[in-house]
């Protein structure tokens, strides 16, 4: 069902339904033939190049994670990266420009400007979703707070980068 | 369900809490709740996955960053249960924010399978506790959330029933977020006329949630549009015949098509290409989408935070947020790496265009079209698909945990037959199969056709 177009890189081909399989035995050959390895996905740890420290560094910041093993953190990171590279090996179909995937409806009616004043009219505001002003005291669940505010301890931050 | 069998199943709790350690916290109030009354779901026992959020009992998604919140409201999956006579048991074990296939990323500790009473074998996850509570018949259904195979996973673990609904159609209102366009609640039970009549209580437009399933689009469902049919078309895709998969595990497989050939369904191969490429797009789109969603945790407003700094070395919650497991952080980072700029064109962006095309891929393949699509149907194309929902019996839980240290990627592949469902937000269920232990095999309808799905269930078992 797939086509090698260049070294290693499969051209998008598109899905097909076959003819009923006429017997038992067909479904059975049908099963025994594996067509790939879910190990060929699997990069091997110990020839994988780990990625730069100061990468893993930075990422980590970016994060709000802490520092701790980072050779190990570096090591994982490669590993992962070269799991989810699969994706440069198939191209995509021209037809499939969208780059928006959401699970929602993809033809939706145009809003006429009528229709959104009476839908912003027409609003209410949810007490379950806390939107009433005073409804809800939005600090109750923090460990400190002072008069209605939440706290961050620490000096004002130097060197933020 | 009679209050005096719920009594019983009650008696065994805390014997079972320690032998396989199944929740995260316990209704200690239950007993004045069992009252009698006539409501559709009077009575039940239902465990509740630790990342849905209830008032009376701490919600913790298995994570010391949360230790000790309780949420001020309930999830709307949680009142719609209250309100149909339902009785929260407790809050479920599961792998911290939902992330793991075989309940060992837990804050509190791993979840032992019940169905493997001498060894400790893994009982999948994320939704551990939730399989094993209705694996051990401590509730009568318990609700799991499902981002890439989580309900499917530890349903055919256990030999229970594990269903995912179409994305959308249940609320995830009060729902915690791993990866916000994927994450869906699912039902796990042993019998397939309960998950049936939860589904009925539950499947409702919910305007708390903007990903919820308008009115409007339920009523184009395929479901309602065409009566059940006598006999239906299944697809096997040929992308599912994996190399590793063992002929004892494919006999499974056989035993269900024997079924469903005997009662006079027609079974062809149909061939769904960017399955292969499920696990690269999902491992790219929900780590990024976790990275955004926990990005909140600082400890600030709510949940855990360090008892002596908000900032270390110039950056700011890390105190905090290095209470985070292990695998948690791991996604995280490859999250944002997947966020920043150049991985973001490379990676992020491809993988939602992959996506797409392999939403497209399996409209071509089905006979109704796709309510969010507005796909042509394919003249010859079928109703269901067919597939095992796992490649292996559950291993155990030493194996699991060596495979996992060597690489995460490593149990990553155990979501290979779940995910490309999950991509595409359809219908799917795991069902047992007798005297097999460990094994499921999976089904899936089109987009909202639910009910298909869940009478294909009822006829397959």
């Amino acid at each position: 069902m797939l086509r090698v177009t260049r070294a290693s890189v499969v051209r998008f081909c598109s899905s097909s339904v076959g003819k009923k399989f006429e017997s038992r035995k067909h479904i059975e050959e049908y099963l025994s033939r594996a067509t790939w390895r879910i190990e060929d996905y699997i990069p091997n740890p110990e020839t994988t190049e780990p990625v730069a420290e100061d990468e893993v560094k930075k990422l980590l910041k970016l994060s709000g994670l802490p520092e701790g093993d980072n050779a190990e953190t570096q090591r994982r990171l490669a590993n992962q990266l070269k799991f989810i590279n699969k994706l440069h090996d198939v191209d995509v179909n021209p037809s499939s420009i969208s780059e928006d995937a959401r699970l929602m409806s993809r033809t939706q009616d145009e809003l006429t400007f009528e229709q959104l004043t009476m839908l912003v009219k027409a609003q209410s505001k949810n007490d379950d979703l806390a939107e009433r002003s005073g409804f809800w005291d939005c600090t109750s669940l923090a460990t400190l707070k002072d008069n209605g505010y939440f706290v961050v301890r620490g000096n004002s931050m130097k060197n933020r980068k | 369900m009679s209050i005096r069998g719920s009594l019983y199943k009650l008696s065994k709790i805390d014997h079972l809490q320690e032998k396989f350690n199944i929740f995260t916290s316990i209704n200690q109030n239950i007993k004045n709740e069992l009252q009698p009354c006539d409501k559709p779901l009077a009575n039940l026992l239902v465990g509740i996955k630790d990342n849905i959020v209830t008032k009376d009992l701490p919600t913790t998604c298995a994570s010391g960053i949360l230790e000790g919140y309780k949420s001020p409201f309930d999830a709307t999956v949680v009142t719609l249960l209250k309100d149909a006579g339902v009785v929260v048991i407790g809050k479920t074990n599961m792998d911290e924010f939902g992330m793991g296939s075989g309940g060992t990323h837990s804050k509190f500790g791993v979840t032992y399978n019940p169905m493997f009473l001498d060894e400790k074998v893994v009982v999948g996850g994320s939704s551990s506790g939730s399989a094993a509570a209705v694996a051990s018949d401590v509730v009568d259904f318990a609700l799991g959330t499902d981002t890439g195979g989580s309900v499917r996973i530890p349903a055919a673990y256990t030999s229970t029933f594990g269903f995912k609904p179409s994305y959308g159609r249940l609320s995830r209102f009060g729902v915690i977020a791993y990866a916000q366009s994927l994450d869906t609640v699912g039902i796990i039970t042993k019998d397939i006329e309960m998950i049936k009549k939860v589904f009925r209580v539950l499947d409702k437009y919910d305007a708390k949630d903007p990903t919820s399933l308008t009115d409007d689009l339920r009523s184009k469902a395929p479901s309602l549009a065409s009566k059940t049919k006598n006999q239906l078309k299944i697809g096997i895709p040929q992308e599912f015949m994996l190399q590793n998969i063992s002929k004892q595990v494919n006999s499974v497989l056989m035993t269900v098509i024997d079924k469903i050939l005997e009662q006079g369904h027609e079974i062809c191969p149909v061939s769904i290409p960017m399955i292969k490429y499920s696990l690269p797009i999902y491992y790219t789109l929900a780590p990024a989408e976790a990275a955004s969603n926990l990005s909140r945790y600082d400890g600030i407003r709510y949940g855990y935070r360090d008892t002596e700094k908000d900032i270390y070395e110039d950056t700011l919650f890390v105190p905090t947020r290095a209470n985070f497991g292990k695998e948690v952080k791991n996604r995280i980072l490859l999250g944002n790496y997947n966020l920043c700029s150049g991985a973001f064109r490379n990676n992020f962006l491809k993988a939602q265009k992959l996506r797409n095309q392999l939403i497209n891929e399996f409209d071509n393949v089905f006979s109704v079209p796709n309510i969010l699509t507005n796909n042509k149907p394919k003249d010859d194309g079928v109703d269901l698909l067919l597939s095992l929902s796992c490649m292996t019996p559950p291993p155990t839980v030493n194996n699991f945990m060596e495979q996992d240290a060597k690489t995460p990627v490593n149990s990553y592949i155990n979501d290979s037959f779940t995910i490309p469902m999950s991509l595409a937000g359809l219908p799917c269920i795991s069902i047992p199969v007798k005297n097999n232990v460990g094994i499921g095999v999976q089904l899936t309808g089109q987009f909202a056709d639910d009910e298909c799905v869940l009478d294909a269930a009822q006829r397959f078992t």
